[in-house]
């Protein structure tokens, strides 16, 4: 049956071609699979095994082998289930508010007034500062004794607000608000860029009030935005770890302990990397199904611009 | 120039007196009056950024104007918030909100309005089934067609029943087939409802076609607002009778020249010398040209006044012969006159007579006396 | 004791895996920016923490076995390179340099190169990570406080070999600064930059108060009464600032005779519970509690000079701070022209006890080989004779460790224009031999600071003191038993 016979002929070199094309397509992702694989994905492969082990107070002495027994010890304990809290506490602290204030300023910004552009610039300065630079700058506004901040809040004298157990946190995450405000500011001012201004004017004629406008036509445009800003929110407050080192180290009482500076003064300041493992490998983890979660979910709810 | 013999008044449904609108040193819209009646479907045409937007949104409270009074159904509505004009707009990109079904699209302006659900819903149902969206109102905007689009648009513009429609360009984004459908359908539809129109286009064949008056805008300017046959017939100015009609009015650069030429009706002291030809002028223009003191004008003729005519005394050869349908257009070259080239000027041939061949010479032959306008101001001499 | 610990060798298998190499802190914070975005922190840590190193290489401890006198000078290729890993800036940076210049010029068989490592933090950790692999300096200077810790490592040859095999005397040092760095009969490192804590307050404050400024309060009820005059004569705000530092806390414990671990203050063996929240301990911290509460205190922050600023700017003209401020101190308060600084012993409850010493030792580095061990040894022998102690203590405002350094005259000349500085050297010189004032040997010291650093902390937000006391000693038996759990690997 010479027809089946071609017909074989013509599968197998369309199977030989497609066999091609998969091994060029492999070929071409092979280099950003090995720099993951270098740079990722054995990093973590060792993370997961250094958490197997009690590592000594000196990292030139042996360790003991204890098994995934420091996993469940390690979760379990109430520093890390604390500074875990805190992260959360700190996320819930920093990123809501965060993007509410950088949609605020995006639309003050986004009216055509005479020198609107020196806000813009204003607005979107922080992005200039480095983690280090704001903090330094609150540490000395937060001085309790020659803080300008300190002074309005009428916290001056006494330990300050960064060494007050109650005021601490939130005082962390201002300094992280506003050295994010720039970023999410910009961001937030591309989206508004990207609404088309019939949209808005349709709704003025359809007569929804500025507010109703808000919440009904520009919010939901936002709303990829808004989305993409919370998934770095919440990886950037797991991370948060320049502003904490510089304006509290943890302090005072662990209050501003959280998950990446836990794991931080374990590996560094006590030498104790088998746990600092685990915790990370478990920070890792959250992040991974906190993203996952939020892609599963989260975005369902989100309007994408066709 | 003013909407005419109208007198600026309670009784129009939309009155616009002296519209400035400035941006910076730019006036968008100059010093324009018009009014439009009740019920009319009057469009705004002219070409890309002549203000006929800006016009539209002035009306809608979108912008206010630098100076001049704007008043709906005879109230003054300066100063007063778009959503209370109650007027509905169409754009051209529909604007329809992306995250919202069509349902919700057609319903939102009701409840911006907060009318109750059940008669929202009536309202929905009974504006979709007019338009015959029913069957789409469960989807977001990005699953529709064009054509469909268009309609939720159009709905969403209709369903709170407003004083006054405005359309800016809506119909710009379809495709050709669908524009001329959807133009018939608007006009329909615009009868059924009886509400005033004001419909803006660059498209002149689409203002001759649906407008029952045009107006015609201009760097801002209002040119002429008059029935699409009387701005064929006597266009206000050298402007209007280049933009309007397809194709357009011919207008070429004629001398006045005495002597009087005969034929048939037209008999004068004096005619008009276009390349070399002679045209005849009526005792009308004789008499208007008569005050002044002109020895060249504009000489606006249409290609349908303009006959391939062995008789006729303007030489011209043939560049080419298109064909639209049953009507042929041939375009021929007058002579050249110095080193430019001689100008194409458009000549409808008849049905049934010959049509010449490219490049072939040929003589032309006006049967209907020529529009004269000022070389200077672009005017209209003999208005 | 600690150096009698032999490491583990009943190995299993999967101790040939060691993580070796760790990660200072700054390449920490790059990568964990790097991969912030992935998320994967925990890369990081095993990017650098773990490499594979045979078990057969595990450093074992020095062995107190003869040392090298006299290796330098025998060595072939002289002079013999060492370098030293200091923390030290400014003025006792310039200080040093000068000393190191000078010994280098002094003879032809060590040459020294500093290397400034910026803060006693980072050198620490600087020196764990180079353990595991990199290049080691041959002397260290290392805060106070870690001494477990360094012997832990076991990679420090004892001063106490050079000083047994070159018959030094140490007769002529501060016992206190001795006793600080010797566990049972070995003294690990040689006591270099040493302060303690002293009374720091405004003499016009106290006259304006009715207080004689030539008698400042040496005792905590003296202490209690210049501050009630003080508030109640409305001279400032508050009596005094009072740090909400475990150092202040840690003195009062050592001059009440008490001691922070248990085992003598972890000298006679390794210390496993802390014993600071003894009776002792009670009483100071609920007199925290009281200058808290009672207003006559204003609490400051441990990790700024915020309660020198709060004297300069008239809140609170007393504080406590280490001697080793000073230079900072008299530089600060030089802008406050209505202040006029005293400083006084460190006042403190009346006991047996003393106070113990702060700042830092030197250590000698066991993996150098002989002659660079030898020129090490001749290199710390300089900065601590008498003339350099002299010099650097001039300089810098730190305590000679030594008395025959008193006699010199450039230091002699300095404390005779600013007595003050001569306050710490006083009070250390006074301060008895006992295992309170040696102060404490502990693995987990910054945990352990920490714990009491929060006590205080909660203290001076009104909590309980003594229940607050009770869980900083919970905390800190936590961190004992972990720290002690992980000696051995």
């Amino acid at each position: 049956m010479p027809d089946r016979r071609r017909r074989t002929v013509l599968g197998r070199r369309a199977s030989r071609r497609a066999l091609r094309e998969a091994a060029t397509g492999y070929l071409l992702v092979l280099p950003a699979l090995a720099t993951f694989a270098v740079f990722v994905f054995y990093p973590l492969g060792r993370a997961i095994w250094l958490g197997l082990y009690r590592t000594s107070v000196s990292p030139n002495l042996p360790s003991t082998y204890v098994g995934p027994s420091q996993y469940a010890s390690v979760v379990s304990s109430s520093a890390f289930l604390g500074s875990l809290w805190r992260t959360i506490l700190f996320a819930v602290f920093t990123m809501p508010a965060g993007i509410a204030l950088g949609i605020a300023l995006a639309m003050l910004a986004h009216q055509r007034l005479r020198g609107i552009q020196v806000f813009r610039t204003v607005f979107s300065s922080t992005v200039a500062t480095s983690t280090a630079v704001a903090s330094v700058i609150f540490f000395t506004l937060l001085d309790p004794q020659i803080g300008l901040l300190s002074y309005w809040l009428g916290k001056k004298g006494g330990a300050g607000i960064l060494s007050d157990p109650t005021f601490a946190l939130p005082a962390v995450s201002v300094v992280s608000i506003w050295q994010n405000i720039g970023f999410t500011f910009i961001l937030m001012s591309a989206a508004l860029q990207a609404i088309p201004d019939t949209l808005l004017d349709a709704a003025r004629l359809d007569g929804a009030s500025s507010w109703h406008r808000f919440r009904s036509v520009t919010l939901p445009l936002l709303s990829p935005t808004v989305f993409f800003a919370i998934v770095v929110g919440i990886i950037g407050s797991f991370q948060a770890f320049g502003q904490i080192d510089i304006l509290t180290q943890g302090g005072p009482n662990n209050h501003t302990m959280v998950l990446i500076y836990y794991i931080y003064q374990s590996a560094f300041v006590n030498n104790d990397y088998g746990l600092a493992a685990v915790a990370s490998v478990v920070l890792f983890a959250i992040l991974l199904v906190v993203t996952l979660v939020q892609f599963r979910f989260v975005e369902r709810r989100v309007f994408y611009a066709t | 120039m003013d909407g005419g013999d109208r007198p600026p008044g309670a009784a129009s449904a939309i009155s616009l007196e002296g519209i400035t609108k400035s941006y910076g040193e730019v006036a968008a819209v100059d010093d324009l009056s018009l009014q439009i009646d009740p019920g009319e479907l009057l469009v705004l045409v002219g070409p890309s950024g002549c203000g006929k937007s800006t016009v539209l949104r002035l009306i809608a409270g979108l912008d206010e104007p630098t100076a001049g009074t704007v008043r709906i159904a005879g109230e003054v509505v300066n100063g007063i918030d778009p959503k209370d004009r109650d007027v509905a707009m169409v754009f051209q990109s529909y604007a329809l909100y992306p995250h919202m079904t069509v349902a919700r699209n057609i319903e939102f302006p009701l409840r911006a309005r907060r009318v109750p659900k059940a008669e929202r819903e009536r309202s929905v149902a009974g504006v979709a089934r007019n338009l015959q969206i029913d069957h789409l109102l469960k989807r977001k905007p990005a699953a529709l067609s064009g054509g469909q689009r268009q309609r939720v648009a159009l709905a969403r513009a209709i369903v709170r029943r407003p004083r006054a429609f405005l359309m800016d360009e809506p119909l710009s984004n379809l495709d050709a087939q669908l524009r001329i459908e959807m133009r018939a359908a608007l006009v329909e539809l615009q009868a059924r409802l009886g509400t005033t129109v004001v419909y803006v286009t660059h498209d002149q064949v689409e203002a001759v076609t649906m407008g029952r008056r045009i107006a015609i805008l201009d760097s801002g300017r209002l040119q002429q607002v008059a029935t699409p046959a009387e701005v064929q017939a006597r266009p206000a100015n050298a402007f209007v009778a280049a933009f309007i009609g397809s194709p357009p009015m011919n207008v070429m650069p004629a001398t006045l020249e005495p002597g009087e030429v005969t034929t048939g009706t037209q008999n004068a002291g004096r005619h008009l010398a276009v390349a070399g030809g002679v045209l005849p002028l009526t005792g009308a223009q004789q008499a208007a040209l008569g005050a002044r003191d002109l020895t060249t004008v504009l000489a606006g003729i249409r290609a349908e006044d303009l006959q391939v005519d062995p008789e006729g005394s303007v030489r011209a050869t043939v560049s080419f012969v298109e064909s639209f349908g049953a009507e042929r257009i041939a375009a021929c070259r007058l002579p050249a006159t110095g080193a430019a080239d001689g100008q194409l000027v458009m000549v409808r041939i008849s049905a049934g007579a010959r049509a010449p061949r490219t490049g072939e010479a040929v003589t032309l032959g006006a049967h209907a006396p020529a529009s004269l306008f000022d070389p200077a101001s672009g005017a209209r001499l003999d208005a | 004791m600690p150096e009698s610990n032999q490491p583990d060798t009943s190995g299993r298998g999967e101790q040939a895996w060691l993580p070796r190499k760790p990660l200072d802190r700054r390449s920490f914070l790059a990568g964990a920016t790097t991969l912030a975005s992935a998320g994967l922190a925990s890369s990081v840590l095993a990017a650098c923490g773990a490499s594979p190193k045979p078990k057969t290489t595990a450093t074992s401890t020095p062995k107190a076995a003869a040392f090298p006198i006299g290796a330098a000078a025998r060595a072939s290729g002289k002079p013999v390179g060492i370098t030293l890993w200091h923390s030290m800036q400014s003025a006792n940076l310039e200080a040093l340099t000068t000393m190191t210049d000078q010994f280098n010029a002094s003879q032809g068989d060590v040459r020294v190169t500093l290397v400034n490592q910026n803060s006693y933090p980072d050198t620490l950790s600087l020196y764990t990570a180079a353990l595991a692999g990199g290049n080691l300096p041959d002397v260290v200077q290392i805060e106070s406080e870690d001494l477990q810790l360094m012997i832990d490592t076991r990679s420090v040859v004892p001063a106490q070999s050079a000083i047994d095999a070159d018959h030094y005397d140490l007769s002529d040092f501060l016992g206190v600064t001795v006793s600080y760095f010797r566990v049972g009969s070995t003294l690990w490192a040689m006591p270099f930059n040493i302060s303690s804590q002293v009374l720091y307050y405004d003499q016009n404050a106290f006259t304006h108060a009715g207080l004689d400024p030539s008698k400042p309060p040496t005792t905590l009820d003296g202490l209690r009464g210049a501050a009630n005059k003080i508030v109640q004569a409305k001279v400032a705000k508050y009596g005094m600032a009072l740090k909400l530092s475990p150092s202040t806390f840690d003195e009062w414990l050592a001059m009440g005779g008490g001691t922070l671990v248990n085992n003598s203050n972890g000298r006679q063996g390794r210390a496993t519970r802390v014993t600071f929240d003894s009776s002792l301990g009670k009483s100071i911290i609920g007199f925290y509690a009281q200058m808290f509460s009672s207003h006559l205190a204003q609490p400051a922050s441990a990790t700024t000079y915020d309660n020198l600023v709060a004297i300069g700017n008239g809140i609170s003209p007393m504080t406590l701070e280490t001697s080793a401020a000073l230079g900072t101190v008299a530089g600060l308060l030089g802008g406050y022209k209505q202040v006029k600084l005293g400083v006084g012993p460190m006042p403190g409850p009346t006991g047996n006890g003393g106070v113990y010493v702060g700042g830092a030792g030197l250590y000698m580095v066991s993996k150098s080989p002989p002659e660079r061990q030898d020129g090490a040894w001749q290199y710390i022998k300089y900065l601590i004779a008498p003339a350099q102690q002299a010099t650097w203590a001039a300089a810098s405002g730190y305590v000679p460790v030594r008395k025959s350094a008193v006699d010199v005259p450039v230091l002699k000349a300095r404390w005779a224009s600013l007595p003050g500085f001569r306050v710490a050297y006083d009070q250390i010189l006074s301060s008895p031999v006992t295992a309170a004032t040696a102060g404490a040997v502990m693995g987990p010291a910054n945990q352990i600071d920490t714990a009491i650093q929060d006590a205080l902390t909660s203290v001076s937000q009104g909590r309980p003191a003594a229940a607050t006391l009770a869980q900083a000693a919970a905390t800190a038996n936590q961190a004992l038993s972990s720290y002690n759990s992980r000696v051995q690997g």
